[in-house]
This record gives structure tokens, C-alpha cells and sequence, in this order.
């Protein structure tokens, strides 16, 4: 069936040419598919045209994924008892001729070896979750949680992201934390419903679910968060020098020890609160502490919050700061030959998959700087 | 490590295939059960999700498969449907390309920030700059400015771009 991966060479060109991305060569080619029959002019004219997005059925299927998951799931262990039911036949006859009564659990974490090896890679999905009574354990893309209970609450890894699901709602308050490593990222969906996702080398403690009037956090590091709305119980994010206070709204706290701590809001409306003052923020503005003075000011959006969507966007920043950025995400070390260095500017945007060698290249790209790499150090030079 | 990835392609796949199936046997419930009868079948044969995995125009074979198999093993096995089923390699085409374009430019926009990505969703189903204004309650330049960024992130997403200068 050769023809499919033809069809997917196709598929690439049309969803490319609805961003006039294609090269000269590729219209062309593009072009001569849309002449071989009338059928794929039309269908060219008809992804083009604002109807086809008004109305597709994915948009509908797309609400069920979950619901169809769950029955595609139920329908394959009920396969697998089947199976497994004839090894109980034989298990249980053994456990009875040597008189010994097993009472059998499946382990509810599975832990496969994590392979460590010393090249530059982007960071990836990887956190500790420390529980209430001082257990930890380590998550990543190959560990997960199938199912935990604390205090009334089931904790769960669903889709990468750590999840809490409220069960009895009576309990006393008990506080997880969970702490995402240099090289790492990691998403938690709260007991409320809100959505955090956690950058390189941050940690957050709280409770397995919100009780009391108000639903608060501390924070150390960056963090985006999407607050599940409750007028009621105000969602308050504590960090060691200011605390942001919302009902439900997007935005985005940094508070990394080595540099001035900010808040920006992507959506709604928050209060920054230091001390007893309070400053409300709007879209697209941000508040940093500089030497313990508040500023607010606007800034560009898309580059405050673009690690959140996977990409770092630089403008017009000092080569210490984007590198110290990417130290963190890369989990590697930055040593400058010449001090006056750290204040070129630089303006990037890249994907957070790009692998080192690439940042490199465009870095030296633009003839002023050298990098050199050493084992997980990168020194800078004059070009 | 199976069960996820599994889930990893359902997640991203399942509308398209649904969708695709559904154009195919008519029936939004036969549809599923296909969908479903697809991924059970990627659990037990191993090679088979290594497959889907390195290339997602199989899964969209696969749901074909089944699809013309349910239409012989059905009742309906008369003229008509012997026909339909005889015909459909032209529509299969077109039936992929609309369900993979869609879910490739549907996964692009996902991955925006979520005020231009409401601006770009708008903008695609036909509304004017000034209606998405309206809509949003935001100035029509910050639409046709947010609309600039929108497209730019998304063509950066859809080809891995890289850009840099410095001064």
C-alpha cells in the first residue's frame, strides 16, 4: 500500500499550503496534483474554504475521546481476564497442595530502569512527587502512577501529567509537593480541576484537595497556571516574596531565586499582593519585583509565556539570561571567557525539542560569540 | 510502555479515524466499533503498533480494512453496496486527506496561546477581523495583529523553523 504514504506526502503540502508555507518546488507540485483530476480541485477549493472548519465532525468526536478510551480499556482487560483466569486454575491448585494462602496485589507503580547518559539533551517530562508522609518517587515518561489514595484522594499519572481526583471530600488537608528537576517539565492537574504546568527546576507544595476558604499554593521556580473558576474559594499562589490571588484565570508566575521574581496574566483578571499591597494586573501586563520595588509593565505575551507551549522566544535579552534559560532546560553548565560577553543581546525563537548542536549553530551564527562544549559546560568566547 | 503509546495514538487519532470510518460505512456507531476493533488489534500484535507508530497512514488503512470487511460481512451485501464498495478507492483519497488535514492543522492550533488561538479558530470558520473583535471584545487591530502572530507561530509549527539575529 504504497499509495498511503503518498497521500500523506499530499496531506503535508495541503495543511502547508493553508499557511502559505511551501517552497516554489513544493507549489509546483502541489499544483500538479490539484490538475490530475477534478476531484482534487474540488477538494483543494473545499479545505480552503471557511466551511470546512465550521463545521467538522472531529470537532464532535474529539469531545468523546475519553468516554471511547475508557471502553476501548474495559473491553481489553476483559480479553486479558480471560486469559489470565486459566493461569488462576493451576495457581490455585499449587497454593492449596502446599497449604499457603496468598493474597495477591497488583503493584501499583511500575519502575523500569531510566538509561543516563552524558550528551546535551532538552530537558523532558520528569518530576518527584513528594507525598505527605515524606515518600517520594520519581516520575517521568516511562514511570507513571497507576493509582495512589491519600486522605480520600486518588492520585494518578494520566496523559504525563500527575492528577488528583477528589473522592470523599471530608477529609483534613494533606500536602503533596512536587518537584521538577534542571532538564525537566512537568504538568498536575489539582483536585479542583486547575492546570499547572511546572518548569525546569521548580517545585510546588500542595494540598491533595482544597479545603477552607481558599485554595493556596507555594511556589518556587515558574509555573503556568490554568485556574479552574470558583468564585468562592480564591485560588492564591505563595511565593517567597509576593503572592498572586485569582478566581480563575491564565497566567504566569516566575520566581526563580537568582533573578527578579514576576507575575504576567495571559487571561482575566489577579491580584498581586506584596504584603498588604495589592496591585491588580490585566492581559498582557506583568509585575516584577526589582530590589523590592514593585513594576508593572507590559510585555509581549507570546514571549512570556511561550514555554508553556513548547518554544523559547527571546527579544532583544542580555546572552546570560537566555543562557541561564536554557541551562535549565538543557541541565548544563555556562562558563564565560570574557565577563563583557554576558551582556550581548540576542534576539531567538526556537522550538524546546531543538537539540544542542542547533541552539549552537545559531548562536555562532551571528559571528559574535564561539561555544565550546565540554562534557555538560558550554564555554563562550570571542569570535 | 505499550499502553501508552496506545493511548498516545488514540488520543491524537481517534476524530480523524472516527470521522474517516464514518464516511466509509455511514453509521457513527459502526464507526467506533472499528475505531475500537483497530486499537485492540494494535494491543495484541505488537509489529502492528510499531507500524501506526512510525507511520499514521496505516492506522487510516487499517480502519479501511475493517470498513470494507463489516460492508461484505453485513446484510447489505446487495448490488448496491457491491457497487459502493467497488467505487471506493476514489473517495478513500479524498476521505484521508480531509480527515488528516484537518487533524494536522486542528493539533498546529492547539498548541497556540489560547487568545490567538481563538482569534485564528474564528478567523478560520469565516469571521471578519471586526466580527472577531466584536466577539472577543477586543480591538480590531489587536484581531489582525494577533492574527499575524497566530499565523507566524502556526507556519513555525507545521515546518520546524529557527530564527535568530542580534545587535
Amino acid at each position: 500500500m504504497k499509495k498511503y504514504s503518498d497521500y500523506s506526502i499530499i496531506a503535508d503540502l495541503l495543511v502547508r499550503s493553508l499557511e502559505e508555507g511551501l517552497t516554489s518546488e513544493e507549489e509546483e507540485r502541489l499544483s500538479q496534483w490539484r490538475k490530475e483530476n477534478d476531484r482534487h480541485e474540488a477538494l483543494y477549493k473545499r479545505l480552503h474554504s471557511s466551511s470546512f472548519w465550521e463545521s467538522h465532525p472531529q470537532w464532535k468526536y474529539r469531545e468523546e475521546v475519553a468516554e471511547a478510551w475508557k471502553r476501548l480499556y474495559s473491553r481489553r482487560m476483559r480479553k486479558q481476564r480471560m486469559v489470565r483466569r486459566m493461569y488462576w486454575g493451576v495457581a490455585a491448585v499449587v497454593a492449596i497442595s502446599i497449604g499457603t494462602f496468598f493474597l495477591w496485589r497488583e503493584p501499583s507503580i511500575i519502575e523500569p530502569v531510566v538509561v543516563e547518559n552524558e550528551t546535551i539533551v532538552p530537558g523532558k517530562k520528569q518530576a518527584e512527587l513528594i507525598l505527605a508522609d515524606g515518600r517520594s518517587m520519581v516520575l517521568n515518561e516511562a514511570m507513571s502512577i497507576r493509582s495512589l489514595e491519600e486522605k480520600g484522594v486518588v492520585i494518578r499519572t494520566e496523559d504525563k501529567a500527575l492528577q488528583y481526583v477528589d473522592k470523599r471530600q471530608d477529609e483534613a488537608l494533606s500536602y503533596n509537593t512536587l518537584r521538577v528537576p534542571r532538564g525537566g517539565e512537568y504538568t498536575i492537574l489539582l483536585s479542583d480541576g486547575t492546570k499547572v504546568y511546572l518548569n525546569a527546576e521548580s517545585e510546588m507544595t500542595y494540598p491533595v484537595a482544597f479545603r477552607g476558604e481558599a485554595r493556596e499554593v507555594k511556589l518556587r521556580g515558574e509555573a503556568f497556571f490554568e485556574v479552574a473558576s470558583n468564585r468562592v474559594q480564591p485560588f492564591i499562589v505563595h511565593t517567597e516574596q509576593f503572592a498572586i490571588r485569582v478566581t480563575g484565570t491564565e497566567f504566569n508566575v516566575r520566581a526563580y531565586a537568582d533573578e527578579a521574581p514576576s507575575a504576567t496574566l495571559a487571561e482575566g483578571s489577579i491580584q498581586f499582593w506584596k504584603g498588604n499591597q495589592m496591585f491588580p494586573l490585566h492581559p498582557g501586563q506583568q509585575a516584577a519585583l526589582k530590589n523590592g520595588e514593585i513594576e508593572i509593565r507590559k510585555v509581549n505575551l507570546e514571549d512570556a509565556i511561550a514555554w508553556r507551549y513548547g518554544v523559547f522566544s527571546f527579544k532583544n535579552i542580555r546572552l546570560e539570561d537566555l543562557l541561564s534559560e536554557l541551562a535549565r532546560w538543557y541541565d548544563i553548565e555556562i562558563f564565560y571567557q570574557n565577563p563583557s560577553l554576558k551582556d550581548l543581546h540576542f534576539t531567538a525563537s526556537f522550538q524546546r525539542s531543538s537539540n544542542m548542536e542547533e541552539v549552537i549553530s545559531l548562536l555562532e551564527r551571528t559571528q559574535k560569540i564561539k561555544v565550546n562544549v565540554n562534557g555538560k559546560t558550554l564555554i563562550v568566547q570571542n569570535k | 510502555m505499550r499502553e501508552r503509546d496506545i493511548h498516545h495514538l488514540f488520543v491524537t487519532y481517534y476524530p480523524a479515524l472516527k470521522s474517516f470510518a464514518e464516511r466509509l460505512v455511514k453509521s457513527s456507531e459502526t464507526a467506533e466499533d472499528i475505531v475500537q476493533d483497530v486499537f485492540l488489534r494494535l494491543w495484541e500484535k505488537p509489529s502492528a503498533l510499531e507500524e501506526a507508530k512510525a507511520n499514521s497512514a496505516y492506522l487510516y488503512q487499517m480502519v479501511r480494512f475493517k470498513a470494507i470487511d463489516y460492508l461484505r460481512r453485513e446484510k447489505f451485501m446487495d448490488n448496491a453496496i457491491r457497487n459502493y464498495v467497488a467505487n471506493l478507492a476514489e473517495e478513500e483519497e479524498e476521505a484521508y486527506l480531509e480527515e488528516e488535514v484537518y487533524r494536522r492543522m486542528d493539533e498546529a492550533i492547539d498548541t497556540l496561546p489560547p487568545g490567538v488561538r481563538s482569534v485564528l479558530t474564528l478567523s478560520l470558520k469565516g469571521h471578519s477581523a471586526k466580527e472577531v473583535a466584536e466577539m472577543l471584545d477586543i480591538a480590531v487591530e489587536t484581531v489582525k495583529k494577533q492574527k499575524q502572530i497566530a499565523r507566524r507561530m502556526l507556519r513555525e509549527r507545521l515546518v520546524k523553523i529557527l530564527l535568530i539575529f542580534v545587535h
